[in-house]
């Protein structure tokens, strides 16, 4: 097969801090006309940067288009050359104030904005591609995570381009909208589209892709033909495990220990919870759930089924239409102590105790601050006094750094210039460690924690909260990810149009009951 | 009491409102695209000045205008190079710019301080001008006045209707975006800074020429900063800006009518004027609070508001 796109010696340093990262150190890469190629590699190991090369000049190297030598200095001269992009970062790549049909820009043409022209051109080529139901007319901040990420698809197919690179886009997709994805990818292939997909799930990679080129600091390690390796790989778990070997560079653990754990006392509890979305739609329809240390529950769901609002209303990002949060408190003369949270200010409720992993990161992260900074937002306010105690916070935050291996040359790099995977690590590590007031036990509410991380820090993480359990935490894990939802939890509650479907404990949770359920299924019906 | 209903008075409002709108409908672009410029004192002093200027030695009124656009364009060019290409602190060049600005409106309104010309006369609009009091304030005035009926709804259908508004306004929100889709940010919020400054020059030569026809030193006294209060009152929405500039218009001519107005127990012998000169800050100040407050709610803030990527620094 011919080679469409060839980058030869390509590099890309980045300075922070008086340390150059060599983000790329002189990467080969190629891609064959008609192929889906999957680039592969830890977080921050280069894959964003090096796609990034094709829309911005990279600082050394060659790039090669049908054999012959191109310079694409800028987006505009990409797109003429047949090149677009679904980006990783969509907050740099979707204005959230415009609608769908705004955001669409390239498909617009003369003096005059046929704003009407664009919807229709948006539905037909939503449809033809099935991506799916998108209103072209809503607004980008009233998208779903997924439905942006559609968007962003949809963006860059829209220009019809004959290499079409698409960084992360499954993050935030629901399973079957992956399984959808790749088929449209296998129809755009087989029109002779050549394709290059980065992804965290290996298995897509095994699955459906051509070949696949597997990244580490900054270099490329080896690029591996699917159909030839599979044949020599036993199953698609040892074949995961050799992709994760070669990103990583060592072997990467794959079990995860969830020792049998009683459940410790009630500490928390949500009481016939009602509120609305940001369009005024009720989207929480009366949730009762409780807490207990000791354990995991588990919210298994199709994102966009009020999981986002029920967690942002439990504390405080959203009013509360009716409905209770109580925190239970220890014992006093044989008396507990419920503390009722419901519309407590933000600092009142986190000073419990109560640790959050939003799934926006820009919720939990300031990027212009320093990682350092970033990593005590939670806690700055315990040293006392008027002056931050700088020693030792400089401990502290480089443990963090050590133990969450964030990648970064200083504790004082801009969050900014992490990759994406690496800002997550800054979220995790920060609430993850967040001290309960004497007494308590740590609450954390995750939402997609491993979101965006490699295979082996999305092990890690997942250890982290397990571990976190063992010693007495309560925690409330909000995951599109069903197989993180059965790994973990130690009781699954379904969601579904805002309503608990049912709660299952992980004896009888099974990925068919769940799914069931996931799709509107009650618990008799399941159980029947 | 005032005569609130006398039709002179509101002649006089619109005239004295039509000061803002000019320069507010430019800044209003140039915030749109992402470019904050405070320097439109300093553009619209120059310009009155340059523009008086031309206009005397030439006596050409025509050639005057132009040249007072000329000088508020040349004003933020400056502005645009220094923001936009060189990434500089815009607050800082903003000032830098006011500076300049009315010094140079000293060097250039030096030969003409307190020479008399004649200015534009007001050019009655036929029929529109018979309909009772309406036609009176509003269509028997001068050529300004009428432009700026004009450009209002233009530059509000360009904002929202055509491609290039819709650029504007995305370079303004995520200069990140309009590139990933082949946009030329850098392209478009110079046009804008720089159509920015050619409306402020405009306003220059409108208080100048069309609106009080003489020159002195300083005698914008300030208003190019109200401006700057006014895109925020209009929500950055090019009908918006009447909204403001004609209160505004109303709080700089009432302020003279009210001079000898007592009111019981607080000044029984008048306002004082030093009290009616600070109604436009005061107010100023008040209604920019009262913004703040509507606006700071999230739920409005995802709809309306400043530009999101307003004075943020861009470097691709
Ligand atoms: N603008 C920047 N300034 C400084 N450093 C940067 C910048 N962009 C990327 N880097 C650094 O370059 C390295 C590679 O980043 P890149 O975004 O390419 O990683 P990635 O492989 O896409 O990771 P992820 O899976 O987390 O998205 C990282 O160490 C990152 O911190
Ligand atoms: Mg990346």
């Amino acid at each position: 097969m011919e080679t469409v796109l060839e980058m030869q010696n390509v590099c890309k340093t980045f300075y922070g801090d008086g340390v150059e990262i060599h983000a790329n150190d002189n990467v080969n890469f190629s891609l064959k006309h008609g192929e889906i190629h999957a680039l592969l590699g830890e977080n921050g190991a280069g894959k964003s940067t090096l796609v990034n090369n094709l829309f911005r000049k990279p600082d050394s190297g060659t790039i090669l288009l049908r054999g012959k030598e191109v310079e694409l200095s800028n987006p505009i001269a990409a797109l003429r050359h047949g090149l677009a992009i679904a980006r990783q970062d969509l907050s740099k790549s979707l204005i959230e104030r415009h609608t769908v049909a705004e955001n669409i820009l390239s498909i617009s043409e003369g003096f005059f904005l046929s704003l009407s022209r664009i919807e229709r051109e948006i539905t037909s080529a939503l449809n033809k591609y099935e991506l799916g139901d998108i209103d072209p007319k809503t607004k980008i901040w009233k998208l779903s995570g997924g439905e942006k990420q559609r968007v962003e698809i949809l963006k860059a197919l829209i220009t019809d381009p004959e290499i079409i690179i698409l960084d992360e886009p499954t993050s935030m997709l629901t399973p079957p909208e992956i399984v959808n994805l790749f088929s449209l990818l296998n129809s755009l292939r087989s029109q002779g589209k050549s394709i290059i997909i980065i992804t965290h799930h290996l298995e897509e990679a095994i699955n459906y892709c051509d070949r696949i080129t597997v990244m580490r600091h900054g270099e490329v390690v080896a690029t591996l033909e699917t159909e030839k390796e599979k044949n020599a790989w036993v199953s698609e778990e040892e074949g995961i495990r050799r992709l994760a070997t070669l990103m990583v560079g060592k072997e990467v653990l794959y079990e995860l220990a969830r020792k049998k754990m009683e459940p410790g006392k009630l500490t928390a509890e949500i009481q016939g919870l009602f509120t609305t979305n940001d369009m005024g739609d009720t989207v929480v329809n009366g949730v009762s759930l409780q807490l207990k240390e000791n354990q995991i529950l588990g919210i298994a769901g199709i994102s966009g089924n009020g999981q986002q609002e029920l967690v942002e209303a439990m504390l405080h990002w959203r009013k509360v239409d009716s409905g209770k949060v109580l925190i239970h408190g220890k014992k006093i003369d044989g008396v507990s102590i419920v503390q009722d949270i419901t519309g407590k200010s933000i600092r009142e409720i986190r000073d419990l105790g109560i640790a959050y992993i939003p799934e926006d990161r820009r919720k939990a992260l300031i990027l212009d601050l320093s990682i350092r900074e970033n990593l005590i937002l939670n806690s700055y306010r315990k040293s006392g006094g008027l002056f931050i105690d700088q020693k030792s916070i400089v401990n502290v935050t480089e443990e963090l750094i050590s133990i969450f291996k964030i990648k970064t040359p200083s504790a004082l790099s801009s969050v900014r210039s992490l990759s994406g995977g690496n800002r997550q690590k800054v979220v995790v590590a920060r609430e993850t460690t967040l001290a309960p007031p004497e007494g308590r036990k740590l609450i954390l509410i995750a939402e997609n924690p491993t979101f965006g991380l490699d295979v082996g820090t999305t092990q890690f993480v997942r250890e982290e909260l397990l571990r976190l359990r063992e010693e007495g935490a309560a925690i409330m894990l909000i995951s599109s990810d069903l197989t993180e939802v059965l790994a973990l939890s130690d009781r699954i509650a379904v969601m579904y149009k805002g309503k608990i479907m049912g709660i299952l404990n992980s004896q009888e949770a099974t990925r068919e009951k769940v799914g069931l359920m996931m799709g509107g299924s009650t618990l008799q019906e399941v159980i029947e | 009491m005032v005569e609130l209903l006398n039709p002179i008075l509101w002649h006089s409002i619109v005239a004295a409102a039509t000061f803002f709108v000019l320069p507010t409908l430019g800044e209003i672009y140039a915030e749109r695209s992402g470019i904050l410029n405070l320097g439109i004192e300093g553009m619209v002093i120059a310009g009155a000045a340059g523009s008086y200027a031309i206009a005397y030695q030439t006596q050409d009124i025509l050639l005057g205008v132009l040249f007072g656009m000329f000088i508020g364009g040349l004003l933020a060019t400056i502005h645009a190079i220094l923001t936009i290409t060189f990434n500089r602190n815009q607050v800082v060049s903003g000032i830098g710019l006011t500076i300049l600005g009315t010094g140079l409106s000293g060097l250039l309104g030096d030969a003409v301080v307190g020479k008399a010309l004649k200015g534009i006369d007001s050019t009655p609009i036929p029929i529109l001008k018979d309909i009772p009091t309406i036609g009176e304030v509003f269509f028997d005035q001068n050529i300004f006045v009428y432009l700026s009926f004009i450009l209002a709804p233009i530059l509000w259908f360009i904002l929202y209707k055509t491609r290039i508004g819709i650029l504007i306004r995305s370079v303004g929100e995520n200069p990140s975006a309009s590139m990933n889709q082949g946009v030329n940010v850098r392209l478009i919020r110079y046009l804008c800074v720089i159509f920015g400054g050619m409306m402020a020059g405009l306003g220059g030569a409108y208080l100048s020429l069309g609106w009080l026809n003489f020159w002195t030193d300083g005698m914008t006294q300030g208003r190019g900063w109200i401006v700057i209060a006014l895109v925020v009152v209009a929500l950055w929405n090019p009908l918006g800006a009447f909204i403001g500039s004609y209160l505004f218009g109303m709080f700089d001519v009432l302020q003279f009518s009210f001079q000898h107005e007592a009111i019981p127990f607080i000044f029984p012998t008048g306002i004082p004027p030093s009290v009616l000169k600070m109604m436009p800050p005061v107010s100023t100040i008040l209604f920019l609070a009262i913004w703040g407050i509507i606006l700071s709610q999230q739920k409005v803030k995802s709809i309306v508001g400043a530009p999101t990527a307003l004075a943020k620094p861009f470097e691709d």
